[in-house]
């Protein structure tokens, strides 16, 4: 199968090949859950759509110079109904003022300069791997994913590791960082990493933004981690272990049956 | 970063006036004793030599506060040498006896056990009726050498509530591989000091999910594996969480980002005074 734009989210791309999303959905650590991760794969069942996700679309396709065909084809972006009949919704305004942040910036600037969401695959871990990176320059050295945020202040309790994270952590960013600089030096034969960099851009009103990166020791450890999980992942994937249910997340509450009655005492805390 | 001093002069840094007066205040009449085993335990270890020596003091202070000793050799707690942003600090980490000891301050556990289990010691595990029957192995040198099958835990508490867990090694180590993000690197104490780390496993999981915690236990859960700081602008303690605890080795220089070099070519780029730095 050839990797593009087109397909990249597709059912078939993502069985074929593993992503850092995929690989996140299935470990607990970060949010995931092995059942809902096969019923994604296995087209059973759908994320229900968020905002959120609409809002980070907007402010990667500025990015890449789409912004003006990604407005005309996306009609929920504006408001059908009152005054504001035909504007921009309120929060897709303050993208607007989001990538203002980032255009009045010369070093975001210089972060995000290169080539446009670059599509690149490797076999890492015995399995093909996909990614897209959003702003890829070698002649800098470098790659760069923008991130659109709600803040960068978080902090986050992994009750699995019983750790707080901050939101690098907490949303497996160095993972995923560690992740593209891999695949691309397989793709590309180097012998060295590029320097992953991430550029941020809160929804904070006014929007605060950092340029982010991470060193070759931060890669190593983050492959490590994937390291740890993958031949589980590659098991659960392929059927031949039965995946393990959360119940917390939104796919295991729709499916959920009760087997067994529960002790009061067995709701934690922690 | 020259100003950092090293664990290697803990004696000289733990009698700086500030450092004194701070100790004294916390410490009051135990800061002598303190002092004297903080300087001790920095000699003993040649990586923690090399951590700051306020991380170290700070594990010191974490422990004190739990009445607990921080020497390694006793298995209550521990410092850790880790490394972060090419600093090596010391990092505070609850051995599985820390947890026994503060589990038995509470006054509520009338038993509590946590031990390995050898082939053929067991005579039947039913999870869901919870039935768990061992039969020990009495012959102390064959116990030895059979191999370890997992790790039983147990509590019961004065007022009868009794909770039982069992897991095979292999749970344990897959638990350790699945959320200690240093578990494959050779300095970790999942490496060094399975046994230990396998019975800790176990407490934090019956004790955490079924036990009750007094607010010391709680502070002991959330202090586990981070490095403390003090705040000095608030005077506030703060516990910070590291993931690469436990790596030593590779201290190569950390790398910058190529966007920081030609810092005069970004002169005339950087129009808002480089507001990243702030």
């Amino acid at each position: 199968m050839n990797l593009k734009q087109e397909n990249y989210f597709s059912l078939e791309a993502n069985l074929k090949y593993m992503s850092v999303s995929q690989f996140k959905s299935f470990v607990p650590a970060y949010g995931g859950c092995e059942a809902k991760a096969v019923a994604v794969i296995k087209g059973e069942y759908e994320e229900p759509p968020k905002t959120a996700f609409l809002e980070g679309h907007y402010v990667h396709a500025w990015n890449s110079n789409e912004l003006e065909e990604f407005k005309a084809n996306n009609p929920d972006l504006y408001s059908g109904r009152g005054a504001t009949a035909g504007q921009l919704k309120s929060n897709f305004q303050h993208c607007n003022k989001m990538i203002e942040v980032l255009e009045g910036d010369l070093k975001v600037l210089l972060a995000l300069s290169g080539q446009k969401e670059v599509i690149m695959a490797a076999e890492l871990f015995g399995i093909p791997w996909k990614i897209m990176i959003d702003s890829y320059n070698p002649d800098l050295g470098i790659f760069t994913d923008l991130k659109a945020l709600k803040d960068m202040d978080g902090k986050f309790w992994n009750r699995e590791a019983s750790v707080y994270e901050n939101f690098l952590e907490h949303y497996g960013y160095i993972i995923q960082m560690a992740v593209y600089a891999e695949v691309e030096r397989l793709a590309k034969g180097r012998d060295k990493w590029l320097i992953p960099h991430m550029v941020i851009v809160t929804k904070q009103d006014p929007p605060d933004h950092e340029i982010i990166y991470f060193d070759d020791e931060a890669i190593m450890q983050s492959l490590n981690i994937v390291r740890n999980h993958i031949e589980r992942i590659k098991q659960v994937k392929s059927g031949q272990t039965q995946p393990i249910r959360c119940e917390k997340c939104a796919y295991c509450r729709e499916t959920k049956k009760i087997t067994r009655i529960k002790h009061y005492s067995e709701f934690s805390l922690y | 970063m020259s100003n950092i001093v090293k664990a290697s002069q803990m004696g000289a840094y733990l009698s700086n006036a500030n450092v004194k007066n701070y100790l004294e205040n916390i410490l009051k009449e135990r800061a002598g004793n303190f002092i004297s085993s903080m300087a001790s335990i920095a000699s003993m270890n040649p990586t923690l030599q090399d951590c700051t020596a306020k991380s170290l003091m700070m594990c010191g202070l974490k422990a004190a506060s739990m009445d607990l000793p921080i020497d390694p050799n006793l298995g209550y707690a521990y410092p850790v040498p880790y490394k972060n942003k090419g600093v090596l600090e010391a990092q505070f980490q609850m051995g599985y006896r820390g947890y026994v000891q503060l589990a038995m301050r509470t006054g509520q556990y009338r038993k509590l056990i946590v031990t390995d289990i050898r082939e053929g010691e067991i005579l039947e595990i039913d999870h869901i009726t919870e039935t768990y029957k061992f039969k020990a192995n009495l012959d102390e040198y064959s116990r030895e050498k059979s191999a370890i099958t997992g790790y039983y835990t147990m509590f019961e508490l004065i007022n009868g509530f009794r909770k039982e867990l069992y897991w095979p090694i292999e749970k344990i180590l897959a638990h350790g591989q699945r959320y200690s993000k240093t578990y494959s690197y050779d300095s970790s104490r999942w490496k060094t000091d399975q046994d230990s780390m396998a019975r800790k496993t176990l407490l934090r999981q019956i004790i955490s999910k079924w036990g009750p915690m007094s607010i010391e236990m709680q502070e002991a859960y959330k202090a586990d594996m981070s490095v403390i700081r003090y705040n000095e602008q608030s005077g506030i303690e703060e516990v910070e969480y590291p993931d690469n605890a436990g790596e030593v080795e590779n201290t190569d220089p950390v790398q910058d980002s190529p966007l920081n070099e030609n810092k005069s070519d970004q002169e005339s780029l950087d129009l808002d005074g480089g507001h990243n730095e702030s």
